[in-house]
């Protein structure tokens, strides 16, 4: 087994898999952190759908995929959060009906164009045989984006999470902030669609913060904890779909599963014993 | 005394519902003011509007000076019980208002933060969740956060709704000091003017106008027929026992 994964390293398609899926481990669990605790996780989830309608628009209009699929992600990401203040429609049906628009759309789109079906697929569950250099220059070009934006505003944005309100009387801008991580959503959602699929891509928005949230930590050893751990997972993730011929995206979000209900179980136990012994 | 802010015939609309009309009052330097009245009464929109939150449809507020606001919010608003963040964090985001782009909070803002938490008592708890603590606790977290700026007015919004009759007189001994010690002016939106009213040195009774301002005393003198008296029954045994006194 040993030998085989060493192989792997020798082909390019490996590294360029392995430098896209770190660079959305680490995009994905900072954005994560502020949409999970905001409660905002359905965005991710609406997105993702989003993502497969603007990826088959590129594929039916013979334009690279991902840069048709980052203008409109982004601006629908911005709808999404802002639906509720202007529109008389809650947020979760507004997520709902754009989800579901965005699939018919994109399974009409294959039907009609019927040659890229195969493709499609691959954008669905992740793949990374069809990983091109383009793609990593995007991704680690969009993580050193996100990273260093979630550095500069940490502070805005962890009073914002916290309470939307007090961030507000303290003179943070907080509806320009929300359009930021909107921004960074959407296109933390399009980098990761190579690797991970538009179907599961929104398991890596939530997974790494409630994973990290099981160590019972503060917030930026939170965030800290969500991205060394969704690191290790996400090439654990790869090496094992590589071994064992499975779509990278089902691989890795089940690995989050199992870690999740490992983590979850143990505290469980925990919990249980201390209870026992008072 | 100096006034600090200054409201001038203020009326905020909702759509064609005025929450507020017409309402004018000042507030001084050290001043300690109730604002009561029933739900729905302009409470929260007042206090919205001093803050900037919301604009005002006429009228205006203005401040004397920059102001610098503490704000506690509702405690019931704020029980997010797995919310990964630890005390200090929390009452670090009161420095904000005081920090330049790219906000850093340094060795300075720490020391301020240890203080604050010497003040109310919870040192021992600066590296806990916000989780883990009680609902008193949590309540002293947000207060830290309102007062680690050094705020010339602070600005409380129902803080005691959900807490017990011996933690609210305990909250309420512990702003009538922080009044007292450092004169910060403190406006307390309240519905229970029965335990606050020994500690406040003015009262504002709101039912979308300014029916009333003045002492806790006139205001027993003089509203005991207002609406707020009825539904609130602990508010005029309060009256009556402050009239024993």
């Amino acid at each position: 087994m040993i030998e085989t994964l060493l192989q792997a390293f020798s082909y390019t398609f490996m590294w360029r898999a392995l430098i896209v899926g770190i660079a959305i481990a680490i995009s994905s669990s900072f954005v994560g952190s502020f949409l999970v605790l905001k409660k905002f996780s359905m965005i991710g989830h609406g997105l993702s759908h989003v993502a497969f309608g603007a990826v088959a628009i590129g594929l039916f209009t013979n334009q690279a995929p991902l840069l048709v699929a980052v203008p409109i992600v982004v601006v629908m990401s911005i709808f999404i959060l802002k639906i509720n203040d202007k529109v008389n429609i809650p947020g979760d049906a507004a997520i709902g009906l754009l989800a579901a628009f965005s699939m018919a759309l994109g399974t009409t789109l294959a039907s009609v164009g019927g040659g890229f079906n195969v493709d499609l697929n691959t954008y669905l569950f992740g793949s990374i045989l069809t990983i091109r250099q383009t793609d990593v220059y995007l991704a680690v070009l969009f993580s050193v984006v996100i990273i260093g934006v979630v550095f500069l505003y940490y502070h805005d944005l962890f009073s914002m999470t916290y309470d939307d309100q007090f961030a507000k009387v303290t003179g943070i801008k907080t509806s320009n902030l929300n359009t930021l991580l909107a921004i960074l959503t959407g296109i933390t959602i399009v980098i990761g669609i190579r690797v991970i699929g538009t179907i599961l891509i929104s398991a890596l928005i939530i997974f790494p913060t409630v994973i990290a949230m099981q160590f019972g930590q503060g917030f930026k050893r939170t965030i800290l904890i969500g991205v060394t751990t969704q690191v290790i997972i996400v090439v654990s993730g790869l090496m094992l779909s590589y071994l064992y011929d499975l779509p990278s995206g089902s691989a890795i979000v089940l690995l989050n599963g199992f870690v999740f209900l490992a983590i979850s179980l143990y505290n469980g136990f925990r919990r249980l014993k201390t209870a026992y012994e008072v | 005394m100096n006034a600090l802010l200054k409201v001038d015939d203020l009326s905020v609309k909702y759509h064609r519902f005025f929450a507020l009309k017409d309402v004018s009052f000042a507030i001084e330097d050290g001043e300690f003011i109730a604002v009561v009245g029933s739900n729905g009464s302009g409470k929260t929109t007042l206090i919205k509007t001093l803050m900037k939150l919301l604009k005002p449809y006429r009228g205006s507020v203005e401040y004397i000076r920059t102001p610098s606001i503490g704000y506690l919010p509702q405690h019931t608003t704020m029980l997010e019980r797995s919310f990964p963040a630890t005390v200090e964090e929390i009452v670090g985001t009161g420095l904000l208002n005081k920090k330049r782009f790219p906000k850093r909070l340094n060795k300075k803002d720490y020391d301020r933060i240890h203080e604050v938490l010497t003040y109310l008592d919870m040192t021992s708890h600066k590296k806990k969740l916000i989780g883990e603590l009680s609902g008193g606790q949590q309540q002293r977290v947000l207060l830290a956060r309102a007062m680690v700026s050094n705020p010339d007015l602070l600005i409380l919004d129902e803080p005691t709704s959900a807490l017990d009759q011996s933690m609210r007189e305990h909250f309420f001994h512990l702003i009538s000091h922080l009044n007292r010690d450092y004169g910060v002016s403190i406006l307390l939106v309240t519905h229970d003017i029965a335990t606050a009213g020994d500690y406040v040195s003015r009262v504002l009774y709101l039912d979308q106008t300014l029916k009333f301002d003045g002492s806790f005393r006139e205001f027993c003198e003089t509203q005991p027929e207002s609406p707020f008296i009825h539904t609130h029954p602990t508010s005029a045994t309060a009256c009556v026992g402050g009239e024993n006194q």
